[in-house]
């Protein structure tokens, strides 16, 4: 034993010295012979190869030689390998292609994979994250604008209260403050939420701590928690910022915590309409509110979230939370319920099903990999018939051959594999920088290990599925039959044929099926990008100003916008500037119903319009057409007027001429009356995808906002634009920040950056996957005219023309293309139901644009048949005859 | 020409122990000697005898060393262990119980009765 494991160890230290040993021993046999030979009287040249054919086959003894010495897989693997690297470089071609099959399909999948997996499997950074539920109420009444709304204060308090299955909740309310005393001035996103929220999220500060019940009071709210980001930002990182006093809007308030840097929270309209959290939440400030004391009716202005005891249902739990509010729903004699859903589902909602669709069309994709994959194995398998049949004739087991075409399929998995995973290292990056902010949960896609074994399973599972080709190629070779027949003259047989035009028809139909999907989608994109938006985006830049309520009372707060008007429209370089509540494509909001002067009746079955309040010239600064009368004038200033959108005239006043008649809207006091002045085009809302709300523009001063938004046309380039505007701000009020500074043209980009960016991952994979197929056919075509030459010789000698050959070659290659065509067509006609929620404009089963792609993949195919085509019909007769 | 017989698979082991257990022996004098002693009766085909010694010295029975053969040319010599010694013994003393038993065997002849 000990003497086994010696010789072991002596091969593994000097296996090379083993070698040389060995080719010395076995060449001095030879020698030795061959000098007994010559002197038994044989002559030198024929003792030679005496010697030789006495000793047998040297190679052959010297593996067995290997293995008698123990420990020979070490020397299989290394040989396999050497082999596997010089025949792969034999064919360059061959191997390029298939390594960059296996990558494309590989990297794709790994890349929607991590991000399904950041995105939707990955569990929320909280503790116990399943068991946190977001709060809503449904209210029927509103029911056809907004699925679900915001809750009430005073209902949050009763429900807190009752709520047996509820562990804990927290109330959030969305606040921007004029940070000072901690640089220039900032205009910060904040949060007011009532003490339990970190706890109940779990999130432990990484500096300081969190604010307690009994800050949360009100006047006594005057601490912050801030995030890491702002403490990098605006506090260098500083340690001893705990304690520090800053100023929010005038107050003074103390930095009592810093949340650590992993820390998310949902974004935008992640929790649903009316609550749009900010993007970057950089203040947490207790609520500060006496709830008890709040008005039940109306209100629904706050987030809510609750964490669910251990095992309760979130059904108990609002059967819990609708008993106190059927009470509050009878008081205001409106209908209300309760709705709980899982944070994670809220958030990943909108994007789950385009994301699933990603994926189907990634393993598409890779399917499309696999089948090309195993044709050109098939493929290289039969043209290397003759190859295998020679070695083994040579003395080569079976066995070896089949762990070469292994190793060698195996090789090209993972050579492919690596590749992929670096191209989806590479494209991940590049999706968070594409992806849209609405993507939830984007910067927690990274490349996972689950991810990563993914994909090295997918790639050596479909490695291992390829060489399946070969090795079913090499039980049927009988080395006689491979020898005799001569490879070019030999064609394949029926079976093989069959297969590979199963192949051929399985991958052009799948490709057919992808690129018909991208197609309807790119058809979608082009009409989102050509809607009628309503307003001009060209030159526009926008900028928000928030004046603090301390020291803006309403009436400097008119005073102000109206000076900064002034100001802004004789500065050189403005064409234009105004003011509004609210710029475009930003959501509905500040809904509420419209009548016509004189009507009666319940007001709340009179339509819902939205309400914005612009400053005079907002029409001719942001470019929105005026279809009849004119915008606002500072002389209105004592007049009750207002302009109406186009659909909003039409829906109160149908065909009369709206100018001059009246309206009121619903003010909580009493029904204010309206002259209309005027009527405007239609603006897109809530994006470029839903139709245009009906709208009520009202001039500015009749509300005052602290919060505006500033539109200015016609400034040269963007940054020049900022530096004149912000200058002419600090003249006057040097403490005032402007901040989301932004061109119109950025905010439509915004507004179709997800669909971009799915429309781009769409055609991508699509144009890879016919691709494939094109190579696929190809390949096949390639081949099959490279095992015919003989008979195309044949042929043309007997009198068939080039343009003959050429036909006959195509029409026999696009055969199997046709068949997987059709059947591609029928998958997206039937796939089609899946997608029509994604498109815009244009139908799933849209005739014009499926024959187009059909049409487009036919003739790709097409292209790729007649190539080997043309060049077999370029054969000379003679030439091909001689061949053999 | 001497009638030759095919060896019996596992004999070509035997041999060699024999072979060597005369004195150490480079490869190609390890045949010489088998086709010597066996009065070149058995034909081994010549590349087999290394795997065989290989596997000899892998099992421990042989060591071998380089060394300067009869006419000055460096030979590698293999010569027994003490396991390959007990091992012969043992193989000689099985190989004849077989060769009496199958000897007896087929010397048998039908019994009259």
């Amino acid at each position: 034993m000990l003497a086994r494991i010696r010789s072991l160890f002596r091969v593994l230290t000097s296996r090379q010295r083993f070698e040389a040993d060995m080719a010395e021993e076995m060449g001095l046999h030879i020698e030795a012979r061959v000098a007994d030979l010559v002197r038994g009287g044989t002559p030198a040249n024929e003792a030679e190869r005496q010697a030789r054919i006495e000793f047998g086959a040297m190679e052959h003894y010297k593996e067995e030689g290997r293995k008698a010495r123990g420990l020979n897989w070490v020397d299989r693997c290394r040989s396999d390998l050497r082999f596997v690297f010089r025949s792969l470089r034999k064919s360059p071609m061959f191997t390029a292609v298939a390594v960059l099959t296996f990558a494309v399909g590989i990297g794709a999948n790994t890349v929607v994979f991590s991000t399904i997996d950041g995105v939707l499997l990955r569990p929320l950074a909280y503790s116990d994250p399943d068991r946190i539920y977001t709060v809503r109420v449904y209210v029927p009444k509103y029911g056809h604008i907004y699925p679900d709304l915001p809750v009430n204060g005073r209902h949050f308090d009763e429900w807190r209260k009752v709520c047996r299955s509820c562990e804990s909740m927290a109330l959030l309310a969305i606040a921007a403050f004029n940070l000072g005393g901690a640089g220039e001035p900032q205009r910060v996103e904040a949060v007011g939420a009532t003490s339990d929220l970190f706890p109940m999220l779990g999130v432990r500060m990484q500096l300081g701590r969190s604010f307690t019940s009994s800050e949360d009071v009100p006047g006594a709210n005057r601490v912050i928690v801030i995030s890491d980001a702002l403490w990098r930002r605006s506090f260098g990182a500083d340690r001893g910022v705990i304690g520090r006093k800053v100023t929010l809007d005038q107050t003074l308030v103390e930095i009592i915590g810093v949340l650590p840097s992993d820390f998310r929270f949902p974004r935008g309209d992640q929790i649903g309409a009316l609550f749009l959290l900010p993007d970057r939440i950089d203040v947490f400030r207790p609520l500060g509110r006496d709830l008890s004391k709040m008005r039940p009716g109306g209100n629904f202005n706050y987030g809510a979230l609750v964490k669910l005891r251990t095992g309760a249902g979130s059904e108990q739990a609002a059967t819990e939370m609708n008993r106190p509010l059927a009470e509050f729903a009878k008081e205001a004699n409106q209908e209300m319920q309760v709705r709980l859903s899982p944070l994670k589902a809220r958030m990943t909602e909108a994007v789950r099903r385009p994301l699933w669709l990603l994926l189907g069309a990634a393993i598409t994709l890779l399917l499309i990999a696999c089948v090309n994959l195993g044709n050109l194995m098939m493929a290289r398998a039969a043209g290397r018939h003759r190859e295998w049949a020679i070695r083994s004739a040579l003395g080569a087991r079976r066995a070896d051959l089949f762990r070469q075409a292994l190793a060698e399929s195996l090789t090209l998995a993972l050579i492919g594999g690596v590749l992929g995973t670096g191209l989806a290292a590479a494209g991940v990056r590049l999706l968070s920088r594409l992806a849209p902010s609405t993507l939830p949960r984007l910067d927690e896609v990274t490349l996972a290990w689950p991810v990563l074994l993914f994909a090295l399973l997918v790639s050596t599972t479909a490695g291992a599925l390829c060489s399946l080709a070969p090795i079913w190629r090499m039980v049927r070779a009988d080395p006689q039959e491979a020898l005799s027949a001569g490879s070019p003259r030999s064609t394949e047989t029926r079976v093989e044929r069959r297969v590979r035009d199963a192949l051929v028809s399985f991958e052009s139909g799948l490709s057919m099926t992808l690129a018909a999907a991208a197609g309807l989608l790119i058809v979608s994109f082009v009409r989102v990008l050509a809607v009628d938006k309503g307003f001009d985006s060209e030159r526009v830049l926008t900028f928000q100003l928030s004046l603090p309520e301390g020291r803006y009372t309403v009436e400097r707060r008119n005073q102000f916008h109206t000076e900064l008007l002034e100001r802004l429209n004789t500065t050189p370089g403005i064409v234009s500037a105004s003011l509004t509540s609210h710029l475009p494509l930003q959501g509905e909001t500040w809904v509420s119903q419209l009548r016509r002067k004189g009507e009666t009746g319940d007001f709340n079955e009179s339509p819902q319009a939205n309400y914005r309040f612009i400053g005079p010239g907002y029409f001719r600064s942001i470019g929105i057409p005026l279809r009849s009368g004119r915008g606002f004038e500072p002389t209105d200033r004592e007049r009750k007027v207002a302009v109406l959108s186009e659909r909003a005239a039409q829906k109160v006043f149908s065909n009369e001429n709206p100018i001059g008649q009246g309206i009121q809207y619903n003010d909580e006091r009493e029904p204010t009356v309206l002259e209309i002045i005027g009527v405007v085009a239609d603006v897109k809302t809530s994006g470029l995808e839903s139709e245009a709300p009906l709208m009520v523009y009202l001039p500015f001063w009749r509300l005052a906002p602290a919060g505006v938004s500033y539109v200015v046309r016609g400034v040269g380039n963007e940054g020049q634009a900022v530096a004149t505007v912000r200058s002419v701000v600090s003249t006057l009020d040097r403490e005032l920040p402007i901040h989301r500074v932004r061109t119109m043209a950025q905010i439509v980009d915004t507004a179709v950056a997800g669909r971009r960016l799915q429309t781009l991952l769409a055609a991508g994979f699509a144009g890879a996957g016919v691709l494939l197929a094109c190579l696929g056919v190809f390949g096949v075509v390639t081949y099959g005219v490279s095992r015919r030459t003989n008979e195309i010789g044949v042929r043309m000698a007997l009198g068939a023309s080039r343009g003959e050959v050429v036909v006959m070659v195509v029409r026999e290659s696009m055969g199997p293309v046709v068949i997987g065509l059709i059947a591609g067509l029928a998958g997206a006609l039937i796939l089609g139901r899946f997608l029509a929620s994604q498109l815009f404009g244009v139908g799933p089963h849209d005739p014009t644009v499926l024959t187009a792609i059909a049409a487009l993949v036919c003739s790709a195919a097409l292209l790729a048949s007649y190539w080997p085509a043309r060049r077999a019909a370029q054969i000379e007769p003679i030439q091909a005859l001689r061949w053999e | 020409m001497t009638q030759a017989a095919q060896l019996l698979p596992g004999t070509l082991d035997l041999l060699i122990l024999k072979a060597v257990s005369l004195g150490p022996q480079h490869g190609y004098g390890v045949l010489l000697r088998i086709e010597q002693i066996s009065g070149a009766a058995l034909v081994i085909e010549q590349g087999a005898l290394y795997p065989a010694l290989y596997r000899l010295e892998h099992q421990g029975l042989l060591r071998s060393e380089w060394g300067v053969s009869e006419n000055n040319r460096r030979a590698k010599f293999y010569e027994l262990t003490a396991a390959g010694r007990k091992r012969l013994k043992q193989e000689i003393a099985s190989w004849s119980r077989l060769a009496a038993a199958m000897a007896l065997a087929l010397g048998a002849r039908p019994q009259e009765g």
